[in-house]
């Protein structure tokens, strides 16, 4: 298999989770790509590091399907960037995927409970 | 990112993103400074971090997507861009298809409108027309006697009706009254000729039952003449209007696009069928149209009439022997000789359509070779197979589109043109006769089935690369390098393609070959007359005014007296029937001291009546005796001029000369005429019909039918004269209009206007053809050496000569030509027979005419191979291996 069918496989893999985060991550204002990369991390206290290679392609889809939108500013460092918030569908979008994902973990928790039984 | 940023400002988006992930970067790099790393290990690692740039580039832009609009918005763009950077291609692809579905749509929307479209009158398929048949005399289509019509009409039962007329130069009428005398076409018809018909005039009444009994002085006027000489007054009926200086009460208008019998016909009168002439059975002079029974076919009619025609034969042995009947239907008759003409120039223009689309296919093709390695890179680089067929569908498209478009403006130019060049009494009852309305009358459902065929021919085989590109494997192709990649498949394809156009192209040439010897040999008939610098003018003597010859003579001397004085004019005749214009005019005799003709056996020949001066103006030799003279007048002794055909088919040794001969049966009343000259032989009937035995008759001695056609032979410009011609006609009588101002040469060139047309139709597609398979072969040849480049180089390095490797070259395009020839000669051969009937004086498989083809296609391939082949022999060895 090829690197470049490994990313594809991971974009997809993890496409649906990606996709929630960046938009929970923009629920308290813009960011910018770096901006939300490091929120995933840190957020996650370490533990998910959002490749480059998928943050770009899940935003510029994103930004595609209307849950965000894109504006250049400037960051507090003076410095140029393209800053993504949230719209009104993306808050819809990610109302639906918290409810989905709320369900899907707590039935994941329950099956793994059962089977420490 | 709305669509359009999308689709046309991708520039701005890859920019967008560069800066993006640069800044990205930045961030990552600034961060690791501030925690104090190396600005050397700060960058390496956030680098590293960051991944492969390119890849997350490709990946994003990815998710920018298409939507299927876009996609063939993109598509589109992609393939104009091509398609503008092959100019050549791109105009030879849309060029040859435009022609290809121009010629089709011009030629089909013809035959479809003579050929297919009902006639203008409702249920017009049932309408037929009906003739005597008389073999001896070589007239298949004779004008039936009256008596005869009468029969017909009422012994038949497959008619529900039958209306006879006289129409052409027999209708043809003065109109006076207000101003100056104007000669009209018209007809004289049975009172129920419009019922036949089924059409009813739109203002006023249709003839009432008996009309034609006593021949009623009532008339039914065009559209045209109403709106010309009336002002299109709505009181019109009841108004008169001055026929041949009769005066007739008008009866009713017809609507504006009937024009039967004749196109341009603006009066209708009844034909009066009780007096004598109309009982007669020994005059041919009616014409005969019919309404078939609901449950009669064409063939019973036939077989009908045929038996009817039968009995009257045994009734009336002397008049009716040897008299068949025959049934024409209607559109057939109209359509006269345009229609094998047409059939074949429909045929000749789908073969064009076959080797346009051969051609296209060779080409796209070609292009398909070309573009192998780019078909395989895209795959190679992910793109999906629909993606690229989806591209080569737009590409092929839009050049069909554009071909198509290309086709429909020159399919209606042609069509414009053809119908110019068509005359126009052949195109009536198909075509309204207005001008704006000919031009305009394309057939949208043949324009829009030639401009589909365009579309399939570019869409199925644009495809053929993708096709091609299923089995190729990019490590193949790139390791192939230079040399080409499928030596069979596509490029085996195109050479069975060039053979198929070389033969198609073949038989084009043939038949193009064929009708240009057969204008040719038609427009080098020498009419037996000299037609330059002569003008031609017909004049109507009123027969209200000048009822018989007597009458008429001292008008005659007037006029021809009053026009040779006219400055310019060096001497001029008249005759009662100008030839090449009138198929018929002849009338039985009997020559003195032979034996008795047989029943039905009695010769025939034209009956001319002419001024003395009609042989000098046209320059007809005399071969014996003396012309006609002013001395031959009435009272004095009767004498007759002939032709050669006349002196030697029907006088004993061929010495007419002294010899007397009188019209009519050997027992008659007629009296003698005595020959005192032998003249040439005139083309009366038509180029293509030999010479009919031919008597001529002083104006004052004959009495056939009175003198219509002025012939005048100028010193300088024939139409210079004409104005003042006329005016010299009209001072002798304002009231004898004069029409149908002419040159003799365009009397005589008319007569091939068919032929002519088809002759260059045929050309032009025989050009077409050539060029087409010309430029095939040139595709197929320099693919080739451009293949063989690296082994041509070899050779070369190898001692190859320039002369070797340019006839091997060579020999490549003889061999697909005559491969070609293989299959064009057996199959012309078995076909062009079909082209018979349309040729004059060539045989359908004359030698010469093969021959030239073949050997025009081949010098063409040469030629075609050429360029390429000069190319191949200045290969530079070192270059040529190098490029590999």
């Amino acid at each position: 298999m090829s690197k470049r069918d490994t990313y594809r496989n991971r974009i997809e893999l993890l496409q649906g989770t990606l996709d929630m985060l960046i938009l929970q991550t923009l629920r308290w204002g813009p960011r910018h790509g770096y901006g939300i990369a490091q929120a995933i991390r840190s957020g996650t206290e370490d533990v998910l590091q959002v490749e480059t290679g998928s943050l770009y392609p899940a935003l510029h889809r994103l930004e595609r399907q209307r849950w965000v939108k894109a504006d250049w500013r400037q960051t507090e460092n003076n410095q140029r960037a393209k800053f993504y918030r949230l719209t009104a569908t993306g808050k819809k979008q990610l109302a639906e995927e918290q409810g989905r994902w709320a369900r899907m973990s707590a039935a994941i928790a329950g099956l793994m409970a059962r089977g420490e039984a | 990112m709305n669509l359009w940023t999308r689709l046309f400002r991708r520039n701005q988006l890859e920019n967008e993103l560069d800066e993006e992930l640069r800044v990205h970067l930045n961030m990552a790099t600034q961060e690791r400074l501030e925690r104090g790393e190396t600005p050397a290990k700060a960058a390496a690692a956030a680098r590293r971090e960051f991944g492969n740039e390119a890849l997350i580039r490709e990946t994003t832009r990815q998710m920018w997507g298409w939507s299927g609009l876009e996609l063939v918005l993109r598509d589109l763009k992609f393939a104009l861009r091509q398609l503008r950077r092959n100019p050549g291609f791109t105009a030879m692809a849309i060029l040859s298809l435009g022609l290809g579905v121009g010629a089709n749509t011009a030629i089909f929307s013809l035959v479809k409108a003579m050929l297919i479209a009902p006639l203008p009158y409702p249920e017009g398929d049932r309408l037929v027309m009906v003739w005597e048949d008389v073999p001896r005399w070589d007239i298949p289509r004779n004008t039936p006697a009256p008596a005869n019509f009468l029969d017909w009409r009422a012994q038949n039962h497959v008619f529900e009706s039958m209306a006879a007329f006289m129409g052409g130069i027999f209708g043809d009428v003065a109109l006076s009254g207000a101003g100056e005398a104007e000669q009209i076409h018209g007809a004289q018809v049975s009172s129920n000729f419009f019922r036949v018909l089924r059409v009813r005039p739109v203002l006023g009444n249709d003839f009432q039952e008996n009309d034609d009994q006593s021949g009623a002085t009532v008339a039914i006027i065009s559209d045209s003449l109403w709106r010309r000489h009336f002002g299109a007054a709505h009181d019109v009926v009841g108004r008169g209007i001055t026929l041949n200086g009769i005066g007739f009460t008008i009866a009713g208008v017809m609507p504006p696009a009937f024009a039967y019998p004749t196109s341009g016909i603006e009066v209708w009168t009844p034909v009066a069928m009780n007096t004598a002439r109309m009982r007669a059975r020994g005059d041919h002079f009616l014409q005969v149209v019919a309404r078939l029974n609901k449950d009669a076919t064409l063939e019973r009619a036939s077989v009908e009439m045929k038996g009817i025609a039968k009995r009257l034969e045994l009734d009336y042995p002397e008049t009716n022997t040897g008299i068949g009947a025959t049934v024409v239907p209607l559109r057939e008759q109209l359509n006269g000789d345009l229609r094998q003409i047409l059939l074949l120039l429909a045929a000749a223009v789908g073969l064009v359509m076959l080797l346009v689309c051969a051609n296209i296919a060779n080409l796209l093709l070609a292009r398909a070779l070309a573009r192998e390695r780019e078909m395989a890179m895209r795959a190679a680089l992910g793109a999906s197979r629909g993606a690229v067929l989806c591209q080569l569908l737009t590409e092929s498209s839009v050049l069909a589109i554009a071909g198509g478009i290309v086709g429909l403006a020159i399919g209606y130019l042609a069509l414009a043109g053809l119908l110019r060049i068509v005359p126009a009494d052949l195109v009536i009852g198909k075509f309204d006769p207005t001008p704006h309305r000919l031009a305009g009358s394309v057939d949208f459902g043949v324009a829009a089935f030639a401009f589909g065929i365009s579309i399939v021919t570019g869409v199925l085989f644009g495809l053929a690369p993708a096709l091609g590109s299923r089995r190729t494997d990019l490590n193949e192709i790139l390791k192939a390098g230079s040399r080409s990649l499928s030596a069979g498949g596509p490029a085996r394809l195109r050479s069975v393609l060039v053979v198929a156009e070389t033969a198609l192209a073949f038989a084009l040439l043939v038949a193009a070959g064929l009708t240009l010897r057969s204008f040719t040999a038609l427009a080098s008939v020498k009419p037996g007359f000299d037609s330059s610098r002569v003008l031609a003018m017909s004049l109507n003597l009123p027969p209200s005014r000048y009822p018989t010859s007597e009458k008429r003579a001292p008008a005659i001397r007037e006029i021809l007296r009053r026009v040779r004085d006219v400055p310019g004019v060096e001497s001029a005749g008249i005759i009662n029937l100008l030839p090449l214009t009138f198929r018929g005019g002849s009338s039985g005799f009997y020559v003195e001291g032979t034996p008795p003709p047989a029943q039905g056996q009695a010769p025939a020949a034209n009956n001319r009546i002419v001024s003395p001066d009609y042989f000098k103006t046209l320059r007809i030799p005399l071969n014996a005796g003396r012309y006609l003279n002013d001395h031959d007048v009435a009272g004095a002794p009767l004498v007759a001029v002939v032709n050669e055909v006349m002196a030697q088919r029907y006088f004993p040794g061929a010495d007419a000369l002294g010899k007397r001969f009188k019209l009519g049966p050997p027992d008659g009343s007629a009296p003698w005429y005595t020959v005192v000259g032998i003249v040439g032989d005139v083309h009366q009937y038509a180029l293509d019909i030999e010479p009919n035995p031919e008597m001529y008759f002083h104006y004052e001695q004959g009495r056939f039918s009175p003198p219509r056609d002025l012939v005048i032979r100028t010193a300088r410009d024939p139409l210079g004269v004409a104005k003042s011609v006329q005016l010299a006609v009209r001072a002798v009588d304002a009231d004898a209009p004069t029409y149908g101002v002419r040159l003799m040469d365009d009397v005589v060139s008319a007569t091939v206007v068919l032929p002519r047309l088809e002759a260059l139709m045929l050309g032009g597609f025989g050009g077409l053809a050539v060029t087409l398979a010309s430029i095939g072969i040139y595709g197929v040849i320099s693919y080739a050496v451009s293949r063989r480049s690296t082994e041509i180089g070899i050779r070369i390095a190898l001692g190859a000569r320039p002369g070797e490797i340019l006839w091997k070259i060579i020999k490549g395009a003889l061999g697909l030509a005559a491969a070609g020839l293989a299959i064009g000669i057996p199959t012309v051969l078995l076909t062009t027979g079909l082209l018979s009937p349309v040729l004059y004086n060539v045989k359908a498989n004359d030698v010469t005419t093969l021959l030239s083809a073949a050997g025009l296609l081949i010098a063409v391939s040469i030629l075609a191979a050429a360029v390429p082949a000069w190319r191949a022999s200045r290969v530079d060895p070192v270059v040529a291996l190098r490029n590999d």
